[in-house]
């Protein structure tokens, strides 16, 4: 699809263009959104925000990167900043210095579902769901985490590791408990 | 680094991952978006609307005074006045105190007129010098005519009588001649009016039929006489019609009225601040949300003690700030009016700042963008720094007199304005690296809608200067920055106003 030509239209004001851009990366953003936040009307509410942003700056996307990166991050900033201004997440937002936990090698299979995956992510403690979202979905690095959230490198690396050993965790877990359930229902 | 295979596949996963929004999502959005718009179209009509507003009160007023000076010379070039001339060419006026007095007014008159009068006013001289020639001529005639009719009519035995002694008392010659002489210096002497009653007596005293025995000379000089008789009574009416005249100038001047448009200037000087909760929060200093990270030892997830602390943002305090700028007033009524014009606005406020330091940041701008800032304010609140905003302004507003009197008359004033943000300096603060202040020209709204109230009294009511003074305050009805994950901000102004303006009064 032509993203310039869509582009163009939008900035003109064309509403049936901004309608298809809108429903062109919606669904995408809303997954994004839903990874940051506790329910899907507080991803709703962040998805509404970052799309009132991307329009107002889409003179800004100067057609260098694609357009779905580029409205991606702004859905990041606009999830970050909302969490920031919500009490609601504030109070689970903090970020400790803990001792660096090793990465493992371990590849656990991950043999659930997209959404038992992100549901999953989703109950991480909300600081860790930032930090695992930022560095192992987004692929942002630890320095530029640090600088997004006010941190040090070594914490955001400290609390990632924390995050990814609970995950694993949950998701081996979480897989035992579906074959026992699948057994159990043959 | 070797990726972990773990992450490669958490990302394919979630890359995947759609849910489909509700409707009530699209909505929303295209209702901000159709809102973005209609300000926009709100701020550009407002705008014309001043302008308009300017432009009509600069053409009323100018059209005003064209017409005024109009009437002024109609007025001056009434048939009252050019009788008055005229009638001194056609009946000549005796050079009588009256007579001189009325056209040395109609004169002062023309005199305080444009240059264009003085023609007119040079003609009215020349007649009134032509008056007295005539004046004079008659007389001369007059003369004249008494000697003819002495010469000529055997009738009349006066004229006989001296005539006769002339010619039969040759001896008497001596005396005769000198009574004549007498006779003629006597008559020569009075004015001819009396010369006339004289003659109208002599005939009366001979019996002399009138009327039919009169020569022509004779009736041309009854004639002579009889205008100069009536001269008078033709100069009153000359007079009072000239009287008439400058009533009428003078009622046309009272009823043509004042301007009703005053143009002028605006000053004011007061202090402007920032409100964080609505726009009626006068002097409040804005509290910050703190956003420190204490962790007290949370269960879920994190653990242990040693909470992160980051620095807050400032509180804001109250700047100087100060406007101005020229308007027009329209007086609607006897006790209101509306107002508009244009004006430059200074306002400042000040926060608290950490030292200055040239380290790149990365911060979420306003675009919701990361973004690298090379210049920023962090650490510890240390220092004092002055956020400055000059902004060019449209402001409507509307004035009523709250007391009935026109000694001191109390003015309420109401309205509102529309700005645009020129410049600034203001800085911008972000959670990035502990809490951070940086500078973001674009993370200001550029246009500003305030609404405005006051008190002035107002002098100089009956004069052609007037000026009123009085306190004024104005809130912001928009946010100051576009992305208000900090804190909302609304700019503040109270200040007291002057006003000067001029308006061009009848004399």
């Amino acid at each position: 699809m032509d993203h310039q030509k869509l582009v163009k239209d939008c900035l003109k004001g064309k509403s049936q263009a901004q309608r298809e851009l809108y429903e062109l990366f919606a669904q995408p953003m809303l997954g994004v959104c839903y990874r940051y936040t506790r329910s899907v009307r507080d991803a709703e509410d962040v998805l509404q925000e970052g799309f009132i942003k991307v329009f107002h700056h889409l003179k800004q996307y100067k057609q260098e990167g694609e357009l779905g990166a580029w409205i991606r991050r702004i859905m990041v900033n606009t999830a970050l900043n909302y969490l920031k201004r919500n009490r609601k997440y504030q109070e689970e937002m903090f970020f400790t210095e803990e001792y660096l936990h090793p990465v493992t090698d371990d590849d656990p299979a991950i043999r659930l579902q997209v959404k038992e995956l992100a549901d999953l992510i989703r109950q991480l403690p909300q600081g860790y769901q930032v930090i695992f979202n930022l560095h192992a979905v987004e692929g942002f690095t630890h320095v530029e985490i640090g600088e997004m959230l006010g941190i040090s490198d070594g914490t955001s690396r400290s609390q990632y590791s924390r995050a990814r050993n609970l995950l694993i965790t949950w998701i081996e877990n979480y897989s035992v408990e579906k074959k026992k359930a699948s057994y159990a229902g043959k | 680094m070797q990726e972990n295979e773990f992450e490669k596949r958490v990302q394919q996963e979630m890359g995947e991952f759609r849910l489909r929004p509700s409707e009530a999502v699209w909505g929303k959005v295209e209702k901000q978006l159709r809102k973005k718009k209609r300000r926009r179209v709100i701020f550009f009509i407002f705008m014309l609307a001043g302008l308009s507003l300017l432009g009509y009160s600069g053409y009323f007023f100018t059209k005003t005074n064209s017409k005024q000076n109009l009437v002024q010379q109609d007025n001056n070039s009434l048939p009252g006045i050019e009788k008055t001339g005229t009638g001194s060419n056609k009946q000549p006026a005796s050079p009588t105190i009256e007579g001189t007095t009325a056209n040395d007014q109609a004169v002062t008159n023309e005199n305080q007129l444009s240059p264009i009068k003085e023609k007119k006013q040079n003609e009215k001289k020349s007649n009134v010098l032509n008056n007295e020639k005539s004046t004079i001529a008659e007389h001369d005639i007059a003369v004249k005519h008494k000697k003819r009719t002495r010469k000529i009519s055997p009738e009349n035995p006066v004229i006989a009588k001296s005539a006769g002694n002339r010619n039969v008392d040759k001896t008497r010659d001596n005396t005769q001649p000198a009574e004549n002489q007498t006779r003629q210096n006597d008559r020569s002497s009075t004015d001819p009016v009396d010369k006339a009653n004289i003659a109208r007596q002599d005939i009366a005293k001979n019996n002399l039929p009138q009327g039919d025995s009169k020569t022509t000379e004779q009736k041309g000089a009854d004639k002579i006489a009889d205008q100069k008789i009536n001269e008078p009574a033709k100069t009153d009416s000359i007079m009072a019609s000239a009287l008439k005249t400058d009533e009428a100038i003078a009622v046309t001047k009272k009823k043509q009225p004042g301007s009703k448009i005053k143009l002028g200037m605006d000053l004011s000087v007061g202090i402007s601040s920032s409100s964080s909760h609505n726009a009626f929060s006068i002097f409040d200093v804005a509290k910050s949300a703190v956003l420190d990270y204490n962790s007290p030892g949370n269960s879920t997830g994190g653990g242990g003690l040693g909470g992160y602390v980051r620095i807050s943002p400032s509180d804001i305090k109250a700047g100087p700030a100060f406007r101005a700028g020229v308007l027009a007033e329209l007086q609607l009524s006897k006790r209101s009016s509306v107002s508009s014009g244009l004006q430059y606005v200074y306002l400042s406020n000040n926060i608290s700042v950490g030292y200055y330091s040239d380290t790149t940041v990365v911060v979420n701008n306003s675009f919701s963008q990361s973004s690298r800032v090379d210049a920023i304010y962090r650490g510890k609140h240390q220092k004092e720094y002055t956020n400055r905003f000059h902004f060019i302004q449209i402001p409507i507003q509307y004035q009523w007199q709250i007391n009935k009197g026109t000694r001191l008359p109390l003015l309420w004033s109401i309205g509102a304005s529309a700005g645009y943000l020129l410049a600034t300096n203001g800085l911008v603060y972000d959670t990035a690296a502990n809490g951070i202040y940086y500078h973001d020209d674009d993370a200001f709204n550029k246009f500003q809608f305030n609404l405005t109230t006051g008190l002035s009294f107002r002098f100089g009511n009956k004069g052609k200067i007037q000026w009123s003074l009085g306190p004024e305050l104005s809130f912001g009805m928009n946010k100051l920055m576009k992305d208000d994950y900090t804190k909302k901000q609304y700019l503040l102004y109270s200040g007291l106003t002057g006003r000067l303006f001029f308006q061009k009064r009848n004399k």
